[in-house]
């Protein structure tokens, strides 16, 4: 191949491979601790998850329940019947000398992530399959010898492939966020990608536009933030671009670690074709059948017509939430049932539901991320309350502005404060009366036109009594208080 | 007493204890005795656990003398067969890999045995992993056969068949994969049951080949075998491919069949002109034996009977391969202290600590398992074994039972087959097809060729121990050959 | 179909076993002769047949989601068997990523 094609004559393609780690107590094959954070190295062990002889595989039923919902959450078919395989190689990580997975007939297949790239457009992409298998030791590498510790070793994973279809990084990145969004709501797995719940490795090629055929793909491991999903893959197309571009494309299946600190990628290994596993089925476990018994107590714990956040933020976009407001709340389950509440008040009243949202993007936000929303006294209906006072021009925004942070952080009766503000006009010490006296005293002029028939100048008084005022009173207070002065 | 202690039977010695014709301690001690006595010919012990059996049977003895009622196995003395874990005693699979591991938990069948109060003397030789038919991949030595010591036990549960034809305990725990109980059981003149698959508890059990490995008993008689089946039976929950079944009372029913209209198939593949001539009419003439007594006998054809061989090697070495890659010297068993890279560990440990046979069926297992060979070894051998189950079960819907051979030969001579690895595998010609279909089958031993134990195996339907025993119990009462002993003095 | 040098070679390799020149020969030699007494599975029809995976017919058999620490005593037994240990770790040769 020696054309040196340019850059418009090719086209991307990025696969991803993810990990996430369950959210379960125990272990996948074994009842040793998982998630203890403060545990010592080799704690939680057993001879189970140690690779001892004589030890048999015992499967953890919350795992596979929690990972038929996370599959059922993408979309996907899931199998009348799967079983597990044993994938076979060596390295000092992996106690038994293989890892027991899914192979040729994993829990579930063809299902699709969408996730929203800007406020019109979604993007979907296709999901081959998830499965569910046992995560290895970590390793530790120091100065002279690594150092193996085995507390991680038989956690269980899902693992999430989807089909090569990104053409760019960054919806690679998006795609990555939604999964984990999604992965959070359904209380499958923290999914924190600094504590490694989330790993990600991208598979990334080019060819010609028009091609069909795939290349030779580059698979990047050790993908560990958002940020580095992105770079990683950004660099290796560009490095591919390149070669391309020479007239010399790739030859070989290669694996590379991406270096975060260089930012450059480095060779870990070349592989002709696929390494030989020599896969097996694993004798030690019974085969699943996706019985009416089973399916029932899966069921049991899934929610009814579960809505995925992407929905969420359609639905809340419907309505009249704004894209930032929707997209922010939805996939958060606390902060989605405040919304709903607060939208029950609304009546599907479209016009009052974006003024609704405006509140929320403006001011609730900052107060919900300085401390969680349910840990916010003020409630949903006052919340309301307040938008519907300052609409109804009761009390002028700025007012509602400093009731709403204040019924945050302490109880009050906000229907009662809001009725003392309306009444008094005395908001911060302010007197209207007074105010408008002043104005008045000090613009005989425009008085007297008044009086004399300019009747339009009262738009200046009445602009010079809001200014003293500093905007706390409502603009039909005052202008009601300088019609009647002046009709004295 | 007349007898010598270490003849009596399990039933025998129990009945003994309870009237206080014996003690504990005793019993113990004649078992024990035994083995400093003449097990420096025989080489059926690895471990020997003198003290703490003894130990054990001070306890026990002051609880019958407290009027405590004891169980059928309470105070007997028996052996295990080294690849079954015993957690702070050494257990090494026959192999040097092993040779100084301790481990860390007990075998669940150790655990019920334990329960049952039956005293654990000494820790068996095998073939390494399984890995044999004559006890010759022992890494540590051969076992005798007990009635010719130039002859080999029979393998891989050498050690636990020469020390129950030899009283050194009153029963064994074997491990039997493609034959591995009934084979040495047949060569030493004893009863030795393959259990059906998943009847008793894997854990604990240094594994061959996961989807074959069985846990069982090897006794003087069909009685005792009973006793012991009853006591390490049943679900485990540390072991999921444990049957769900509670296994009956075996002991109490297994003389209570009658053996009128009991149908029994003699499968014809199994009786050729290639089987000695000898052997033939011993096992048919055990066949008569059962017919006096009611049985109707009938030809059966298991046509599959002839790639049984290839069919479990094929799946036996795969599995062997994937369960041995646990053993990379990194985490227990030997480490070799040549290595400068993680490879070089795997490797040198590896080279230094597994046998020939281990490495061969590795070898085999990997190569078996490999892309593109994967569909022509394993998967092919996985579907053939699906219709030799099918076969089984045809056969089954017209008997109840089949017997035949347990093996095509009496012992043969130390050294006589271990030249060519093919030649000892197809000494399992008799006994691998029932290890594939995971049916309960049992060897009795059944007549004599030059003072050379000859066996038959009874093998039933899957988890139909009962009849097979009830079968062997029945064939017991009407005559005498599993009441022979090695001459040996 | 016979096994040659490389391939005996490579399965080594991939079983990680070490094969001085005259075992290489030996085993290929050895495993030749079982693989030809295998050739007779080829020969039986299994058009359709499903291979047995499992021969108990369980199916479904999970273990409850609750922690079941290890005992302290099997604990220390199973480190007791560890060769090389470093503090609580368990040490190998460093492992070097290819650069």
């Amino acid at each position: 191949m020696h054309k040196e094609y340019t850059e418009k004559e090719l086209e991307v393609i990025i696969g991803l491979e993810i990990h996430v780690q369950l959210k379960t107590k125990s272990k996948l094959f074994c009842g040793c601790s998982v998630g203890d954070e403060n545990a010592l190295p080799n704690e939680h062990i057993c001879p189970v998850c140690f690779g001892m002889v004589g030890t048999l595989p015992l499967l953890n039923k919350k795992a596979f329940r929690l990972a038929v919902h996370a599959a059922t959450a993408l979309r996907c078919g899931i199998a009348q019947h799967c079983k597990w395989d044993r994938k076979q190689y060596f390295y000092p990580d992996l106690p038994k000398g293989y890892q027991i997975s899914q192979y040729d007939e994993p829990l579930a297949t063809n299902g699709m992530l969408e996730f929203f790239i800007d406020e019109k457009t979604t993007k979907k992409i296709r999901i081959n399959r998830v499965h569910l298998e046992e995560d290895a030791a970590k390793l530790i590498h120091t100065d002279d010898v690594t150092l193996v510790d085995f507390n991680r070793s038989s956690v269980p994973l899902i693992e999430i492939v989807t089909e090569p279809d990104f053409r760019s990084a960054s919806d690679a990145k998006m795609a990555v966020k939604e999964l984990q969004r999604i992965i959070r709501y359904l209380g499958v797995s923290d999914a924190d990608m600094e504590k490694g719940h989330l790993r990600c490795d991208a598979s990334v090629s080019l060819r010609p536009i028009e091609d069909e055929k795939l290349y030779p793909r580059t698979e990047i491991k050790n993908l560990n933030s958002f940020h580095m999903i992105e770079r990683a893959i950004q660099y290796e197309v560009a490095r591919q671009k390149n070669e391309w571009m020479k007239g010399t494309p790739p030859v070989h299946y290669q694996t590379v670690l991406w270096n975060d600190t260089k930012k450059r990628t480095e060779f870990m290994r070349e592989k002709e074709q696929e390494a030989d596993y020599r896969y097996f089925p694993e004798p030690d476990i019974p085969e699943i059948e996706l019985t009416e018994c089973l399916q029932n107590e899966l069921l049991a714990f899934a929610e009814e017509d579960m809505q995925l956040p992407t929905d969420s933020v359609k639905e809340y976009m419907h309505l009249g939430i704004d894209y930032s407001t929707a997209q922010y709340v939805a996939g958060d389950a606390p902060l989605m049932k405040y919304m709903s509440q607060i939208l029950e008040y609304t009546h599907d009243d479209r016009k009052f539901i974006q003024e609704l949202s405006k509140w929320f993007a403006e001011i609730f936000l900052s107060l919900i991320k300085k401390n969680s929303v349910t840990n916010i006294h003020l409630l949903p209906e006052d919340f309301v309350t307040i938008v519907r006072a300052v609409q109804k021009k009761q009390i002028t925004r700025s007012v509602g502005k400093e009731l709403m942070v204040e019924a945050a952080y302490k109880k009050m009766d906000v229907i009662s404060k809001i009725d003392e503000c309306s009444r008094t006009d005395e908001v911060g010490g302010r007197d209207i009366e007074k105010i408008v006296d002043e104005v008045l005293k000090q613009n005989i002029s425009l008085v007297e036109q008044y009086r004399n028939g300019k009747t339009k100048v009262i738009h200046a008084l009445i602009g010079k009594a809001i200014k003293k005022s500093g905007g706390h009173i409502p603009v039909e207070k005052i202008s009601q208080v300088v019609r009647n002065k002046l009709h004295i | 007493m007349i007898m010598k202690l270490h003849e009596l039977t399990i039933v025998e010695a129990h009945n003994a204890l309870v009237h206080k014709d014996i003690s504990t301690v005793e019993l113990v001690t004649a078992c024990i005795a035994r083995i400093y006595s003449i097990d420096n010919r025989i080489n059926a012990f690895i471990t020997i656990l003198d003290e703490e059996a003894l130990a054990q049977a001070h306890t026990i003895d002051a609880k019958i003398a407290a009027g405590e009622k004891i169980g059928m196995l309470t105070g007997i003395p028996y052996s295990a067969k080294d690849v079954i874990m015993t957690e702070g005693v050494r257990t090494t699979a026959g192999s040097n890999m092993l040779r100084e591991f301790i481990p860390p938990f007990n075998a669940t069948v150790i655990e019920h045995l334990n329960q049952a109060g039956a005293i654990l003397i000494g820790k068996t030789n095998c073939d390494a992993y399984g890995h044999g038919s004559s006890t010759e991949n022992s890494d540590f030595f051969v076992t005798r056969n007990p009635h010719d010591t130039t002859r080999v036990a029979g393998g891989s549960s050498g050690g636990a068949a020469a020390a129950v034809a030899l009283g050194m305990g009153l029963f064994a725990l074997g491990e039997d994969t493609g034959g591995s109980i009934r084979q040495p059981a047949s060569f030493c003149g004893i009863t030795g049951l393959k259990v059906s698959y998943g009847r008793v508890s894997r854990y604990g059990i240094i594994a061959y080949a996961s989807s074959l490995d069985t846990v069982g008993p090897l006794t003087k008689n069909a009685e005792d075998c009973a006793i012991v089946l009853s006591a390490i039976a049943g679900r485990d929950n540390r072991d999921h491919t444990t049957v769900h079944e509670t296994p009956t009372d075996y002991y109490a029913a297994i003389k209570k069949k009658d053996m009128h209209g009991l149908r029994i198939g003699i499968p014809v593949e199994y009786f050729t002109k290639d089987l000695d001539r000898e052997v033939n009419n011993i096992v048919m003439e055990a066949v008569r034996k059962l017919k006096v007594q009611g049985c109707v006998i009938e030809e059966v054809s298991l046509p599959l009977t002839s790639v049984a061989i290839p069919t479990y090697y094929s799946i036996a070495a795969s599995e062997t391969s994937a369960n041995l890659a646990r053993l990379d010297g990194i985490r227990f068993g030997h480490r070799t202290t040549l290595a400068q890279s993680t490879e070089e560990v795997f490797k040198q440990s590896r080279m230094e600590g597994l046998g020939a046979e281990a490495q061969r069926r590795i070898m085999l297992g990997t190569y078996a398992l490999s892309a593109g060979y994967h569909d022509e070894y394993y998967k092919k051998a996985q579907k053939v074994r699906t219709l030799l189950r099918k076969e089984f079960e045809s056969a089954f819907k017209k008997v109840d039972v089949l017997i035949c051979p347990t093996s095509p030969f009496t012992a043969f001579r130390i050294g006589e087959k271990s030249a060519n690895p093919a030649e000892m595998y197809l000494a399992d010609i008799y006994t691998t097809a029932f290890s594939l279909a995971g049916l309960p089958t049992i060897n009795v031993p059944c007549g004599y060729i030059s003072d050379l134990p000859v066996g038959m195996q009874i093998a039933g339907p899957y988890t139909d121990e009962m009849t097979v025993l009830q079968v062997a119990a029945a064939f017991e009462q009407v005559t005498d050959w599993h009441k022979k002993r090695p001459s040996i003095s | 179909m016979s096994i040659t040098n490389k391939q005996i070679r490579s399965i080594a390799s991939l079983a990680k076993l070490h094969l001085s020149s005259e075992a290489e020969e030996k085993y290929k030699d050895e495993l030749n002769t079982v693989l030809e007494y295998f050739s007779s599975l080829a020969q039986i029809d299994t058009t359709h047949i499903e291979p047995t995976n499992q021969l108990t017919g369980l199916q479904n058999i999970f273990r409850e989601d609750i922690v079941e620490q290890c005992p302290e005593r099997t604990h220390q037994r199973l480190l007791k068997e560890v060769s090389l240990m470093k503090g609580r770790y368990i040490a190998v040769p460093k492992i070097f990523i290819k650069e």
